[in-house]
């Protein structure tokens, strides 16, 4: 039995200095823009809009939330707060489907939603 | 005092069966009078020659039960409750060794019907309503190529028909009556191939679309394009051998999503779904390749 999805402001949220990866071991493909991932392991596929694609794209291990945030200012003319906030809320997202790389403790996981996103 | 002998006894063979199907062939003896008669009803207008099989199944009476014995290749057996679990456990395990006989195929769980010379598929969950839609169809115009396995050659994109008995779960609707030749087992209605109101098709012929469908209890009959994406993701639920072919099975449906029409058709009243493909696909056929209307 599953347990009960957490609220947003349950989940712990990933530091804007955090560098998503992708697991290796999950098949994708892009298709009008949008990205269809298939895990096998936990037998799901997922199916991302354009801008949860473009987040998608960019979780390479090397770029930051900051980092991806900024594709995503480019890419649909969005302040950098509003595009911080979706990064942010995407790359949970992806840990609590288990589609990224299990982050280490050390890396930081921000409880407090209010005071780790900045401008 | 005798010594008692055990006397192995050796089936007599009352029927043969041999099968062509998407080039694989395959034998089935059958050493009972009504499995060998379910068999044919079922698996008929598969029916082809060879010599030397590449399959091979006995299937006779249990001894001690109502049920049915079925032997693959002289190694593997399965035990059938009954006449309908024959045909399902017969079904289930013909097609796990077509596809190995076949790899190179990308195996749907699909309905496959022909339409101006062209197939179209139906995806749907089991239950969903593929067989019944796929009768209703053949009352349409469309030819009859598959009600649920649809194996497609990705460097041609040519579909290739499993011509054997429609399988309902239960009546369908009206006005889509069952023939007087139809099959009863303890769980399905078998519909011979010979007894479809429409054509056979039989040889392989180009995908043009793929139809997703899905109930919508007391809703009008709705059909909309999807997106390639969303329709890569439900293409790849419902393929069988995802893993023998390349990016574990990935390309396939990327592939087949980006060279076919891709719909959405929300029903609950058959007749209406089926006017709706009907003239969907005809507008289609003769128009834009794109859905942009819908």
């Amino acid at each position: 039995m599953k347990e009960p999805a957490k609220s947003i402001q349950e989940q712990p949220l990933p530091a804007i200095d955090y560098r998503p990866e992708r697991r290796a071991d999950v098949k994708f493909c892009k298709i009008d823009g949008e990205i269809v991932v298939v895990d096998r392991r936990n037998g799901v596929v997922h199916q991302l809009n354009p801008a949860a694609s473009l987040i998608w794209d960019c979780c390479d291990g090397q770029s930051t939330i900051t980092d991806i945030a900024g594709h995503l200012v480019t890419a649909y003319e969005v302040d950098r707060k509003t595009a911080t906030m979706d990064v942010t809320k995407v790359v949970a997202d992806l840990h609590r489907l288990g589609l990224l790389v299990p982050s280490h403790k050390e890396e930081t996981m921000d409880r407090t939603r209010s005071a780790g996103i900045q401008d | 005092m005798p010594v008692p002998v055990l006397v192995k006894t050796v089936d007599p063979i009352f029927y043969e069966i041999t099968l062509r199907i998407f080039g694989c062939t395959i034998r089935v003896h059958c050493s009972d009078e009504y499995a060998s008669s379910l068999l044919l009803a079922n698996y008929g207008s598969c029916q082809g020659r060879c010599k030397d099989p590449q399959l091979t199944y006995f299937v006779r009476r249990a001894r001690h039960s109502s049920g049915f014995i079925i032997t693959t290749n002289g190694r593997n057996t399965l035990f059938a409750r009954d006449d309908g679990d024959l045909l399902f456990l017969l079904e289930k395990d013909l097609t796990i060794n077509l596809q190995m006989q076949q790899p190179r195929l990308y195996f749907l769980h699909a309905a496959a019907l022909e339409f101006n010379g062209r197939a179209i598929l139906l995806i749907a969950p089991s239950g969903g309503g593929k067989s019944t839609t796929t009768w209703g169809l053949l009352h349409e115009g469309f030819g009859y190529m598959s009600d649920e396995l649809a194996p497609i050659c990705l460097d041609t994109m040519k579909v290739y028909a499993y011509p054997h008995a429609i399988c309902l779960k239960s009546n369908p609707p009206l006005p889509y009556y069952l023939p007087h030749q139809i099959v009863r087992t303890s769980s399905t209605i078998h519909i011979p191939a010979t007894a479809v109101p429409s054509r056979l098709q039989l040889d392989p012929i180009r995908l043009f679309g793929v139809v997703f469908l899905e109930r919508g209890y007391g809703q009008s009959a709705n059909i909309a394009s999807v997106s390639k994406a969303e329709a890569v993701a439900r293409l790849y639920a419902n393929t069988l051998n995802a893993l023998a072919h390349q990016g574990e099975g990935l390309d396939g449906s990327e592939k087949i999503a980006r060279k076919s029409i891709c719909l959405r058709l929300t029903f609950d009243s058959l007749p209406e779904a089926c006017a709706l493909i009907r003239k969907t696909l005809g507008h289609l056929r003769e128009g834009p390749r794109k859905c942009s209307a819908l």
